[in-house]
C-alpha cells in the first residue's frame, strides 16, 4: 500500500512537473526569449494611439512589437520596434510603416514591402511612420453612411416599383418578347419592325414589283438599243419625235435613281434597323410613287416604240 | 490576523530544511495522494467536459458574430485564468478541505493535539504543515493539468484534427500569455491552495472541545474557505484589469 501510494504520488508529481516545465520552456521559446531580437527605430510626428506592446504586423501576421516610446532630439516621437531575428527578413529598406487603426479593435503598426529583393532594413537608421488620416470621425462617418443608406433605400424602392407586377419594365420586356417572336416569324426582322405579317407582306410585294420593274426596264433598254441605234432605226431616220426622247430618258434615269435608293434603303433595313424604322413610311410611299411613275413611263415609251416592227413608226 | 500569524508560523516550519524527515514526507505524500492523485481521473474528466462545452460555445458564438479572432483571447482570459483555477480550487475545497477540517476538529476535540504537545512533538510540523504543503502542490498540479488539457482541447475544437495548425496555434497562444500573467496565475493558485488548507485547519482548532461542535466547525470552515476564494478571485480580477 505504502509503496503503491508513494509510486503513484511520485509519478504524478513528476508528470506534473515535467509537463509544467516543458510548457513553461516552450512558452518562453515561443515568446522569443531564446531568440536574438533586432531593434528598429520609427519616427512619427506624435505617438498618439501607439503604445508599448502594440504589434507590428506584416501581411496580417505579428512579427514584432513596440518595445519603447521616447522623444527624439528633434521633438518627434521615437518608436522602437523589436523584431525577432528570424522575422527580420520581411523588413526591407523600402518598407513602408503605417499606423493601422481599425474602427473596432486594437490599433497596430503595419509594415508593407513592395520589393522583397531590396536590402534588409537597417537597425541603425530611422524610418518614418505614416499615421494615415488621423482619427476617424465616427459621427461624421455614420452620418455619411446614413445618407448613402437612405439613397440606397430610395433606389431599392424605385427598383421594386419598376419591377412590380404589371410594371413598365415588365410590359417592355413583354413587348420585346413579342417583337423578337415576330422577328423569328415568316418575314423575319421586317415583320418585327413593321408590326404585322400584313405590313411585311406589303413591303415584300413592293420589292417584288421593283424587281419586275427592273426586268421591264432592262427589256426596254434592249428594245431601245435595237430601235434607236440599229440600222434603219430612229437615229437613222432622225425626226422631231425623237427629239422627245432625251427628256424621257432623263425621267427614266431619275426614276431609276429613286428605285436605286429604294433598293439601297431596303438593303439598309436589315443592316441598320433604327434608320430602317424611321424611313419606313416615307420609303413605302416613295416606292409606290416611283413604281407608278415608271410604269406610266414605260407605257408611254411602249406607245412610242415600234413593237419589233421599225416600219410602223410614223414619221412626219 | 490570527490566520495570518498561523500561516506565517507554518511557513516558517515549512522553510526549515530539517522539518522534512521521513515522517513529514510520508504525510505530504499521503495528502497529495488523497487530494490530487485519487481524484485526478474524475477531476480531469470534469474539467475537460466543462472546457469542451465552453470552448465550443465561445467558438460558435464568436463565428456567428464574426469575432473569431477574439476566441483565443477569451479562452486564455476567461477559461485559463479564471474559471479553471476556480473550479479546481472548489473541487479540492469540497473534497479535501472539508476532510482536513473534520480531521483536525476531531483531533482537537479528542485532545490528540494536546497529547502531541505533551510529547514534545510539534503538531505544526507533523500535522498542519504537511497538509498545507500537500494541498498547495495538489491545487497547483490540478490547475496546471486542467489548463494544459483545456488548451489542447481548444486546439481540437478550433482546428479539428489537423496537426499542421499546431505550430500556428501554440504561437498565437504563447503571444497571449505574457510571463506576468503566468506568474500571476501561479501566485493566485498558491493562494487558493493555502486558503483551502489553512482555513480548515485553523477553524478545526478554534472550536470548544465538544464533539457535537465538529459539524459546526466544518460548516464554518467551508463558508470561510468560500469567502476567501471569492475574495482572492475578485482581488485578482481587480488587480488585472485596473
Amino acid at each position: 500500500m505504502n509503496k503503491s501510494i508513494q509510486f503513484k504520488v511520485g509519478a504524478f508529481i513528476l508528470a506534473a512537473l515535467l509537463t509544467g516545465a516543458f510548457s513553461f520552456i516552450y512558452l518562453l521559446y515561443e515568446r522569443g526569449w531564446f531568440e536574438h531580437s533586432l531593434q528598429y527605430t520609427l519616427i512619427a510626428p506624435d505617438a498618439e494611439n501607439i503604445s508599448v506592446g502594440m504589434p507590428l504586423v506584416f501581411r496580417g501576421i505579428a512579427i514584432g512589437k513596440v518595445s519603447s516610446l521616447t522623444l527624439s532630439p528633434q521633438g518627434m516621437a521615437r518608436i522602437v520596434v523589436s523584431v525577432e531575428s528570424r522575422q527580420s527578413q520581411w523588413l526591407r529598406a523600402n518598407s513602408q510603416f503605417s499606423l493601422d487603426k481599425p474602427l473596432v479593435g486594437a490599433a497596430k503598426i503595419r509594415a508593407d514591402v513592395s520589393d522583397l529583393s531590396s536590402p534588409l532594413l537597417s537597425p541603425d537608421k530611422e524610418y518614418p511612420l505614416n499615421q494615415g488620416s488621423g482619427d476617424l470621425d465616427i459621427p461624421a462617418l455614420a452620418a455619411k453612411a446614413n445618407a448613402i443608406l437612405d439613397q440606397l433605400g430610395t433606389v431599392a424602392k424605385n427598383v421594386a416599383y419598376m419591377t412590380r407586377r404589371d410594371g413598365e419594365i415588365n410590359a417592355t420586356l413583354v413587348n420585346a418578347q413579342a417583337i423578337t417572336h415576330k422577328m423569328t416569324g415568316k418575314y423575319g426582322v421586317a415583320q418585327g419592325l413593321l408590326g404585322s405579317e400584313q405590313n411585311a407582306q406589303v413591303l415584300m410585294d413592293s420589292l417584288q414589283h421593283t424587281r419586275e420593274l427592273t426586268a421591264n426596264l432592262d427589256e426596254m433598254s434592249r428594245k431601245l438599243d435595237r430601235t434607236v441605234f440599229d440600222k434603219g432605226g430612229l437615229i437613222d431616220n432622225a425626226n422631231q419625235s425623237v427629239a422627245q426622247l432625251p427628256p424621257m430618258l432623263e425621267d427614266i434615269r431619275a426614276s431609276l435613281k429613286k428605285v436605286d435608293t429604294l433598293l439601297v434603303n431596303a438593303n439598309g433595313l436589315t443592316a441598320n434597323l433604327k434608320e430602317g424604322t424611321d424611313d419606313m413610311g416615307q420609303l413605302r410611299s416613295e416606292v409606290d410613287e416611283a413604281l407608278s411613275k415608271t410604269n406610266q413611263l414605260i407605257t408611254k415609251i411602249n406607245r412610242f416604240l415600234p413593237a419589233g416592227k421599225p416600219g410602223e413608226v410614223k414619221l412626219p | 490576523m490570527a490566520l495570518l500569524r498561523f500561516g506565517f508560523h507554518l511557513l516558517e516550519v515549512a522553510l526549515t530544511p530539517r522539518t522534512y524527515d521521513s515522517a513529514t514526507r510520508w504525510i505530504i505524500t499521503k495528502q497529495i495522494y488523497f487530494t490530487a492523485v485519487q481524484a485526478l481521473p474524475v477531476f480531469l474528466i470534469y474539467s475537460l467536459v466543462i472546457s469542451v462545452v465552453l470552448i465550443q460555445i465561445m467558438v460558435s458564438v464568436a463565428r456567428d458574430f464574426g469575432l473569431s479572432e477574439y476566441v483565443p483571447g477569451l479562452i486564455v482570459g476567461f477559461l485559463l485564468m479564471e474559471l479553471l483555477p476556480l473550479l479546481s480550487v472548489l473541487f479540492v475545497a469540497l473534497r479535501s478541505g472539508a476532510a482536513i477540517n473534520t480531521e483536525i476538529a476531531l483531533m482537537h476535540v479528542n485532545n490528540e493535539i494536546t497529547a502531541f504537545e505533551h510529547a514534545q512533538i510539534d503538531p505544526a510540523r507533523y500535522e498542519y504543515m504537511p497538509r498545507v504543503v500537500g494541498g498547495v502542490i495538489s491545487v497547483l498540479a490540478l490547475t496546471g493539468l486542467s489548463a494544459l488539457s483545456a488548451l489542447l482541447v481548444a486546439f481540437f475544437v478550433i482546428y479539428g484534427l489537423d496537426w499542421s495548425n499546431l505550430g500556428n496555434y501554440t504561437h498565437s497562444m504563447a503571444q497571449l500569455l505574457p510571463l506576468t500573467l503566468v506568474f500571476g496565475l501561479i501566485a493566485k493558485t498558491v493562494l487558493y491552495g493555502l486558503c483551502v488548507t489553512l482555513i480548515p485547519i485553523k477553524t478545526g482548532l478554534e472550536i470548544p472541545k465538544r464533539l457535537f461542535l465538529v459539524p459546526v466547525s466544518v460548516l464554518k470552515g467551508m463558508m470561510r474557505v468560500f469567502f476567501a476564494i471569492v475574495l482572492i478571485e475578485v482581488a485578482s480580477l481587480t488587480f488585472k484589469y485596473m
